[in-house]
């Protein structure tokens, strides 16, 4: 009988704990990390009614981790997405574009081409390519301030990552102590932090059989071991002072490990810094370099209004500070060997930067970052010593070279931003050409001359400024044909070169046939029937106003092939801001999906570990009437004790 | 499948901000107009727009180019036709002072009129544009082209002509060298010039002469020499400074078997007719055309004009020998102007019609340009109504739940 009141006491309380489960589940239907309690009954051993066999936390340790990488490849997408939207706006705007004043630019030269002696359309020209430079310069500071920001940001997140690590390893200690062992409260904030963590980098978490959790980057980095936690930390990156690395001090070395980061808020911001921001800067770059040189290299080979050779328009894009700048020499260097950097054809120049190590004292590696191919190696035998490759050259100056140094070459480094129109007088413009082809009055053929091209003005001829030395002469001998003569002195520079009249593209006089193949830096083209005796002067241009031969020369640079051999100026703009908008619109589709995952995610941990309010009112409502019908055993048993006593006493 | 509450109305949330997204996207697109608000909506979309609208910038970065080649091609044809008239009206004065029966200072007052012709030809051949360019000039656009000193007149512009774009690969003359269209024409007849020598005393002239046999014509110095034969007759001698002797034939000798001067004298493909009567002991010489000014011809006519012949015969033929010289010159330099204008003309032509396709391509690449870049009301308007409905679908599904969960917590 005593039996019936033990069942009954022992069911009450086993009900209650079952309401408190219940009331506890209830309450944090909004708290997401809870892991909802189960309570299981067991028969009891010592009379056969009912106790709590144990309080389960409902869990599934995939579904957590699931959840964990949802979390950090949405975190990942959201940023990139983030930093990406901006840089888009910044450089996808038709109106205020780098285009737009590549537009303007060309406008203003083809105008000025009409006029080419004008002083107001001059000045208007060289305005548009100040105007031109401003922009190169304002995008590139946006770049940079873009790319602070990530600098900034990296570093605010590994205080916050520390403190979740710093954090799971002190619930390893607490879960570690015998007390606390399985404590679901604990499980749970443990669960939560890492699951916090999981928004900003992702990670392998391992638990251990002591109940310890390991949080591992990477390759086997770690970033909690038990009760131990490593802080991150950012450096600037040995490789490029501007941007920051991630590294983890392991007691004794930084090790870096920011490529082992790709997920999570810092692996997005370090996903959009090297695949977005920095490949775009170095299109930037790259462009700035082709429009300068491009075009200064084009006035020097006309002539100005004051009848000399043309200088830079902009400045000089192998100035020493530049090519310093290329070569970024590693802290950890121990050579004393000084490199610079020349660009030798930016028509051949990539967006990449490359690696340069040299192996031993003598030997040499050039690897191309963006798609890590060797593209030299080599012994360096002296120095100096030079290494060409993709329209730059490496020059090693002086020094001496120490086995395992290393170099950063960045052929594009600070060009958009030292980005400067030099030229202040418009009559500076050499939009002329500095050879003139004239017919002999006496002629009397019907022979025409012409300038077809200027391609090198520091060819000798052009040694003395203002004239050609020599100025030379085209002397037929026959109707067939001619002589090269020194009009000077006379003397023959090369004769009996035969001539075609029928030829309807005429006939190019420069460079003459072999064996004397005489090159004065320019192309003249004959055509028509010339007669014996006919001669056709050229000489040095200084009276040129309306000469825009030159500046005819510089409107086709904007619709050449100048850019990586196969886009003009603007196509190069608009692949570059393309590249972006095509990332940002994969970045969209990334973060879509990735929120589509994470949602499933959750639904999925949900319906694991959810607290799902029906079933928990329903439970609510059996525990209650089975704790009343535990009170009524005892109220039975209480009736036949009674009862019994009764029976005693009668 | 079991669901959390929690998660339930995360989703829920979730498919109402999705459908609000949607509508906010199409309700910018009716405000902006544009289908795409950035790149990234549609990368590929967004490059041929951008690769459009460049070429239409690049077209129309002609447009002025076009007018100015044309402003300056219209001068060239307006000069060009303006200095022909004048040629054809010192032709007239030229005529009317062939006869003989004119006086001296009659001709003089003809010259005073050829001396304002030329004087207008100066000008126009120092035309200058409105930004005060030389439009004859060539390279030299900013002095002007032609400068007379004592009666000569010299050439100070470029022999080399400019050129602008005005469409791709198609470039027209901007500036043309004067040399070229008003100092650079062959004398007299083009291929040869005669003259008398100045000591003649006869009244015989030739007319500026013929080259009637191209393949025979031998371009050298010749003298025509004439002289009296045995028989009394006046008969004439060709020589040629590097010929030698061509008419008579060698080794016929000189004068007995020289031809008897008639009205015709022909040689070497050269025919010349002849006028009045030589005497023995003139002489004419025939030299090779040589590049002349219009300026230089039209001077000698008032040179010509300017001195007299006080009815002298031998006065009277030298005269017509020159003016002889000088309508044929005239006519080069017409000719020659008449080229010049009609290769404006074609300029022109070429010009108005690059014009023509530049704008005719550009409004063509603008609207397909706008088809790209345009967002279609219908469309829209049709997307956002489905929309609308779509949203206040899941409005109600969300309230008929909460409802259900609330008459849960009810009971």
């Amino acid at each position: 009988m005593s039996n019936i009141l033990n069942i009954g006491v022992q069911s009450l309380s086993a009900y209650q704990s079952a309401l408190e489960i219940t009331s506890q589940n209830l309450g944090n239907v909004g708290n997401d990390d809870y892991s909802r309690r189960q309570v299981n009954f067991i028969e009891a051993a010592n009379n056969n009614g009912v106790n709590i066999g144990d309080v389960r936390r409902v869990y599934d340790s995939s579904t957590n981790r699931y959840l964990r990488q949802t979390t950090s490849d949405f975190s990942k997408s959201d940023v990139l997405l983030d930093q990406l939207v901006t840089l888009e706006s910044l450089l996808d705007d038709n109106t205020n574009s780098i285009g737009t004043y590549l537009t303007s630019s060309l406008t203003a030269l083809r105008n000025l081409n009409a006029n080419a002696g004008d002083d107001k359309g001059r000045s208007l020209y060289l305005q548009q390519l100040g105007i031109l430079s401003n922009r190169f310069q304002a995008i590139n500071a946006q770049f940079q301030l873009s790319l602070g920001s990530v600098n900034e940001s990296m570093n605010n997140l590994t205080s916050t990552i520390n403190q979740l690590t710093q954090k799971i390893s002190e619930l390893n200690l607490q879960l570690t102590q015998a007390d606390n062992a399985g404590n679901p409260s604990l499980l749970d904030q443990r669960e939560s932090v890492l699951r916090d963590l999981s928004k900003y980098l992702d990670f392998t978490a391992q638990e251990d059989d002591r109940g310890s959790v390991n949080v591992i980057v990477g390759n086997g980095t770690l970033l909690v071991f038990g009760i131990q936690s490593f802080p991150l930390s950012t450096v600037a990156s040995n490789s490029d002072p501007l941007i920051t690395d991630l590294v983890i001090n392991d007691g004794s070395n930084n090790i870096v490990i920011s490529n082992a980061i790709t997920g999570g808020q810092m692996g997005g911001l370090i996903s959009y810094r090297n695949q977005s921001l920095m490949p775009a800067q170095r299109a930037l770059d790259r462009l700035s370099l082709s429009v300068m040189d491009e075009m200064n290299d084009q006035n020097s080979l006309g002539v100005n209004l004051y009848g000399n050779l043309g200088g830079n328009i902009f400045q000089d894009i192998n100035s020493t500070s530049l090519v310093t700048n290329r070569a970024i020499s590693y802290p950890t260097n121990t050579g004393s060997e000084q490199i610079t950097v020349d660009i030798t054809d930016t028509k051949a120049l990539t967006t990449s930067d490359y690696m340069l190590t040299f192996d031993t004292a003598s030997h040499y590696i050039l690897t191309r970052k963006s798609d890590n191919s060797t593209v030299s190696t080599g012994n360096i035998v002296a120095i100096p010593a030079a290494i060409s490759v993709d329209g730059f050259s490496i020059n090693i100056n002086s020094g001496t070279i120490a086995a395992g140094d290393h170099y950063t070459i960045s052929p594009t480094r600070s060009a958009a931003n030292t980005m400067s129109v030099i030229m202040s007088d418009p009559k500076q413009l050499a939009l002329a050409w500095p050879v003139t082809a004239v017919s002999s009055s006496t002629n009397s053929g019907a022979g025409k001359v012409e300038v077809t091209s200027v391609y090198d003005t520091t060819n000798p001829i052009f040694t003395t400024p203002g004239q050609l030395t020599p100025p030379l002469l085209i002397r037929f001998t026959s109707s067939s044909s001619y002589e090269i003569v020194n009009a000077t002195t006379n003397a023959v520079i090369q004769t009996a070169i035969p001539y075609n009249s029928s030829t309807s593209t005429g006939t190019v006089v420069f460079p003459t046939p072999a064996p004397t193949s005489y090159d004065p830096g320019f192309t003249v083209k004959l055509s028509g029937e010339i007669m014996a005796g006919d001669t056709f002067a050229l000489n040095y241009n200084s009276t040129n106003t309306a000469d825009n031969r030159n500046g005819l020369a510089m409107e086709a640079l904007f619709n050449a092939a100048n850019v990586d051999n196969s886009l003009s100026f603007s196509s190069a703009y608009h692949a570059l801001t393309i590249d972006i908008s095509t990332i940002t619109n994969r970045a969209k589709i990334d973060l879509d999906s990735s929120k589509a995952l994470l949602n499933s995610a959750k639904q999925r941990f949900g319906s694991i570990s959810g607290v799902n309010v029906t079933e928990e009112m329903v439970g609510l409502s059996r525990y209650q009437q089975a704790y009343q019908a535990s009170a009524q055993i005892i109220q039975v048993a209480k009736a036949l004790f009674e009862t019994v006593i009764g029976i005693a006493r009668g | 499948m079991r669901i959390a509450t929690g998660s339930f109305f995360s989703s829920q949330v979730d498919i109402l901000s999705e459908q609000y997204e949607k509508i906010s996207k199409y309700n910018t697109q009716i405000d902006t107009g544009y289908k795409l608000q950035r790149s990234s909506e549609d990368p590929v979309l967004a490059y041929r727009i951008k690769l459009t609208g460049d070429y239409i910038n690049n077209l129309e970065a002609y447009t002025q180019n076009g007018i100015s080649a044309r402003n300056r091609n219209e001068m060239f044809q307006s000069a060009s036709t303006q200095a022909i008239n004048l040629i054809d009206n010192i032709n007239q004065v030229l005529v009317s002072s062939a006869n003989d029966t004119q006086a001296d200072s009659t001709r003089a007052a003809l010259g005073g009129q050829i001396q304002e012709y030329l004087k207008n030809l100066f000008n126009i051949a120092n035309s200058k544009d409105g930004t005060g360019q030389y439009i004859y000039a060539g390279f030299n656009s900013d002095v002007p082209p032609f400068t007379k000193n004592n009666n000569s007149y010299t050439y100070n512009g470029g022999f080399e002509k400019t050129s602008i774009n005005i469409g791709p690969n198609n470039q027209v003359v901007f500036s043309d060298s004067g040399y070229d269209v008003f100092g650079k024409i062959l004398q007299g007849n083009g291929s040869f010039v005669v003259t008398a020598n100045s000591a003649n005393t006869g009244s015989g002239w030739t007319d500026a002469g013929v080259v009637f046999d191209t393949s025979a014509y031998v371009s050298d110095n010749y003298t025509i020499s004439f002289a009296q034969n045995a028989a009394g007759e006046t008969v004439y001698s060709v020589t040629g400074a590097v010929s030698g002797q061509v008419v008579p034939p060698l080794p016929a000798t000189i004068p007995n078997d020289a031809p008897v001067v008639t009205d015709q004298i022909s040689f070497n493909g050269i025919s010349l007719k002849m006028h009045g009567t030589p005497n023995p002991g003139d002489s004419l010489t025939i030299q090779p055309a040589q590049y002349e000014s219009v300026f230089d011809t039209v001077q000698q006519m008032v040179d010509l004009l300017g001195t007299g012949v006080n009815s002298d015969p031998a006065k009277q033929a030298q005269f017509h020998q020159v003016l002889s010289k000088c309508f044929a010159s005239l006519n080069q330099v017409r000719d020659h102007l008449i080229e010049h204008q009609s290769v404006v003309g074609t300029r022109i032509q070429t010009i108005e019609n690059q014009v023509r396709e530049n704008s005719q391509i550009s409004n063509e690449q603008t609207r397909i340009k706008s088809q790209l870049e345009s967002a279609d009301p219908v469309e829209v308007y049709t997307q956002l109504q489905q929309q609308q409905i779509a949203l206040e679908a899941a409005q109600t599904s969300y309230n008929i739940v909460r409802s259900l969960m609330m008459d849960l917590l009810k009971i």
